[in-house]
């Protein structure tokens, strides 16, 4: 399939496993720890989906939404969250409008993460 | 002495004195005669009564009985009518008789003939009169009093000095002026001007009677300023019930005491204006007299008349509340033993049966010997201090709670953040995981076990990020008697069937709200009272209805009509502590497994999220209530 898809977390644990399921699915995944180490990878790397969390140190994924969306408009994004800003709307919400194309609320289960996955780059390739 | 042309010698004497001899002895004066030779010749009886003892001096010489004559007026007068003939009358005293003698010395053929009377008598009243009167002139002109008499008109007739001083006017001037002129510019102690028919004397003289200590302002020409005088007339008659011929009038300067009592009644009146704008007033107990004294505003405070109300122990005891009485009435007597009384906070019912809080501070009062010799209290109505002050202390409480909610919302926040990180790989792994072992393998079975446990990990996480949530993502209009109709199946499945569920539902306009989450309160609320009912049998009512938030928290929506929906139980209560902290999360009364210590934090989260409130009412023993209030839709 040869796909590439850049996951985005400060949470090691959570970057192994989403590593570890798409490779399963014969995607090609590189991991960030960061959103810097993000910005930087994603122009060598050049993914065709980015799985971002959203609250982390540093810049937060709704800025690296933000940046990427900039320098590849056509760049699909998934964003993934284990909480939930004190405001009036969802973290998640903020990220589907700065250009996320889905949104996970985590933890989430195996079949719903291969599923946002798999539609995103079908779509894309239709 | 007076003097007449010489009498004509008449007839012959013996025929003069014979013939008038009845006369002459009837007469009411003294009658003597000497001849040339001054030999007495005659004395009628009153004459002899008068100057010889009543001895008869026919025959003796004038000189030889009154040696003292010679050189004195009386013998002078003798002499001279004797040698010129012209009559004399003089009145001298004559000091060897000690009697004053009235004289008519008058020539005749024989010699010279005397009328006299003793006028000692009238002499003595005259000049004691005389001493008196230069005695009355000497005080009238020396008083300090101002005294003035003025005739019937109202005319001056006569000023001492010191009515001159005190009225600024020369006496020449003032004698003459009446109390129509135009110099007298009275006015009266409220500054009205008098007019002239009020002043004093024209009222003593119209009215016949004493005017006493009037007080009235004259301006002073002389020194230029006011002067207060306090003015006394008396009306004067001299015939019987005549009208007044005369008055006077004494008036003295009073102008530094008026001044003094100016003052004294100003400061009185900016110390009643001073307790009228700090709502304080004063009420002091003399303990020489017994009396007391309240100011205005205290009379106002207990809602008395100042001009009808007498304080008094025996007075104020009915206004006072009876548990407080003794604390207040007890001042005097504290007093009397040397104690200050304590500030006091006491209720009273006014007479019109508004009750009220007050403040009472107190000091003793010294005299001079460091005796106490009474009592003042500041006396001021705290019920609208102590009601703001009640407010402020509730809206504190309720701040400090909700500040300590929503530290722990936050705090439960991150913690449901890294959790939901930590239940990925679990989660995602062990479906992974569990896909490579056949149905049947053992080891399939243990990871749908951790996969259970971490669905039931992420389920908690969710009620803790329901309960930090403030927002509300899928309001909509929401009918709750159909709201409720369609919850009555889940309630009844979800509760044991021990538990009897009633409903009590009343139609109420549409609140606006995520139906999903009244769903979760009204299931943890119920879910709550089975829990407190227990094994047991029990009943759990459900009520809907309209109300406003009377009770209810103060720092919820303001509106005036809410959708009460109330869940009451019939289970074991709760003491007044546990009611406090019943909306904490992770307060709970459920063993360890059995209760999440979140069901009632999340449902006040959302019922505050939705602008609402809730209140419980229990007792420990007697079952519990919680009221959800919930604002409208928008009509």
């Amino acid at each position: 399939m040869d796909c590439r898809i850049l996951v985005v977390d400060d949470d090691d644990d959570v970057c192994f496993t989403i590593k570890y399921v798409l490779e399963r699915a014969a995607y090609c995944v590189l991991v960030a720890g960061s959103a810097d180490q993000a910005l930087r990878a994603f122009v060598e790397f050049k993914p065709e989906l980015v799985i971002t969390d959203l609250i982390m140190p540093g810049e937060s994924g709704i800025d690296l939404i933000r940046k990427l969306k900039k320098v590849a408009p056509q760049v699909k994004v998934v964003a993934i969250s284990g909480g939930e800003r004190v405001t009036d709307r969802t973290i998640l919400e903020d990220a589907l409008r700065v250009g996320a194309s889905r949104a996970l609320q985590k933890p989430f289960r195996h079949a719903e993460l291969m599923q946002i996955v798999v539609n995103l780059l079908n779509s894309s390739r239709v | 002495m007076a003097e007449s042309s010489p009498n004509p010698s008449s007839g012959s004497q013996e025929h003069l004195l014979g013939s008038a001899d009845f006369i002459l002895s009837n007469t009411l004066d003294c009658i003597a005669a000497v001849d040339q030779d001054w030999r007495y010749i005659y004395l009628n009886d009153r004459a002899r009564l008068a100057i010889a003892g009543g001895r008869d001096l026919v025959g003796m010489n004038f000189w030889d009985a009154f040696p003292g004559a010679a050189g004195h007026p009386l013998g002078d007068a003798y002499k001279k009518t004797m040698s010129d003939g012209v009559v004399r009358e003089l009145e001298a005293f004559f000091e060897p008789l000690d009697q004053w003698f009235a004289c008519r010395v008058v020539r005749i053929a024989e010699g010279v003939v005397t009328f006299f009377r003793v006028t000692t008598r009238e002499r003595k009243q005259d000049s004691a009169l005389s001493a008196i009167s230069a005695r009355l002139q000497s005080i009238f002109g020396n008083l300090d009093l101002g005294v003035t008499v003025l005739d019937s008109r109202g005319f001056i007739l006569e000023a001492n000095r010191a009515a001159e001083k005190l009225l600024g006017i020369p006496n020449d001037q003032l004698c003459g002026l009446s109390v129509n002129s135009p110099e007298w510019r009275a006015i009266d102690v409220n500054g009205r001007q008098i007019a002239a028919g009020e002043f004093p004397a024209m009222v003593a003289l119209r009215t016949g009677t004493v005017v006493r200590q009037f007080v009235m302002g004259v301006f002073n020409p002389g020194s230029g300023d006011r002067r207060w005088l306090s003015v006394d007339a008396f009306p004067i008659r001299t015939i019987g019930n005549a009208p007044p011929s005369h008055v006077y009038v004494i008036f003295s300067d009073i102008t530094e005491r008026q001044e003094e009592e100016n003052e004294l009644r100003l400061s009185r009146s900016f110390m009643e204006i001073a307790q009228r704008v700090t709502s304080i007033g004063s009420a002091a107990i003399d303990l020489r007299t017994g009396k007391w004294n309240w100011s205005e505003e205290t009379c106002r405070i207990y809602g008395v008349d100042p001009h009808e109300f007498m304080p008094s122990a025996q007075s104020i005891a009915p206004l006072i509340h009876p548990s407080d009485r003794e604390a207040v009435l007890c001042a005097p007597e504290m007093a009397q033993k040397g104690l200050t009384p304590p500030t006091i906070e006491y209720r009273i019912r006014r007479p019109n049966g508004e009750e009220r809080l007050l403040r009472r501070d107190a000091v003793l009062i010294y005299d001079d010997l460091g005796q106490v010799i009474g009592v003042v209290g500041a006396v001021q109505d705290v019920t609208d201090i102590r009601a703001r002050e009640q407010e402020k202390e509730l809206l504190r409480a309720q701040l400090n709670h909700a500040q300590r909610l929503d530290a722990l919302g936050r705090f439960a926040g991150g913690i449901a953040h890294d959790l939901n990180n930590t239940l990925v790989p679990v989660l995602t792994l062990s479906d992974v995981l569990a896909s490579s072992f056949s149905e049947n393998d053992d080891r399939r079975k243990l990871i749908e076990m951790i996969k259970r446990a971490a669905e039931r990990g992420r389920d908690l996480v969710r009620q803790v990020l329901t309960f930090t949530r403030r927002d509300a993502p899928n309001r909509q209009r929401v009918e709750l008697v159909e709201f409720l109709e369609s919850s009555m199946g889940f309630i009844r499945a979800s509760i044991p069937k021990t538990v009897e569920v009633v409903y009590r539902i009343s139609r109420v306009p549409p609140i606006f709200a995520d139906p999903s989450q009244i769903h979760q309160v009204l299931m943890n609320l119920v879910a709550n009272a089975a829990h407190a009912i227990g094994e047991g049998r029990g009943t759990i009512e459900i009520a809907l209805a309209e109300g406003n938030l009377n009770g209810a928290p103060v720092l919820a929506n303001r509106a005036a009509s809410f959708a009460i929906m109330s869940v009451i139980d019939t289970g074991c209560g709760m003491d007044a502590e546990l009611q406090d902290r019943v909306f904490e999360p992770f307060f709970t009364t459920k063993g360890v497994g059995v209760g999440t210590g979140l069901g009632l934090s999340v449902v006040h989260g959302i019922v505050t999220a939705h602008g609402g409130a809730i209140t419980v009412k229990s007792a420990p023993g007697a079952g519990a209530r919680f009221d959800v209030y919930l604002p409208f839709a928008e009509r």
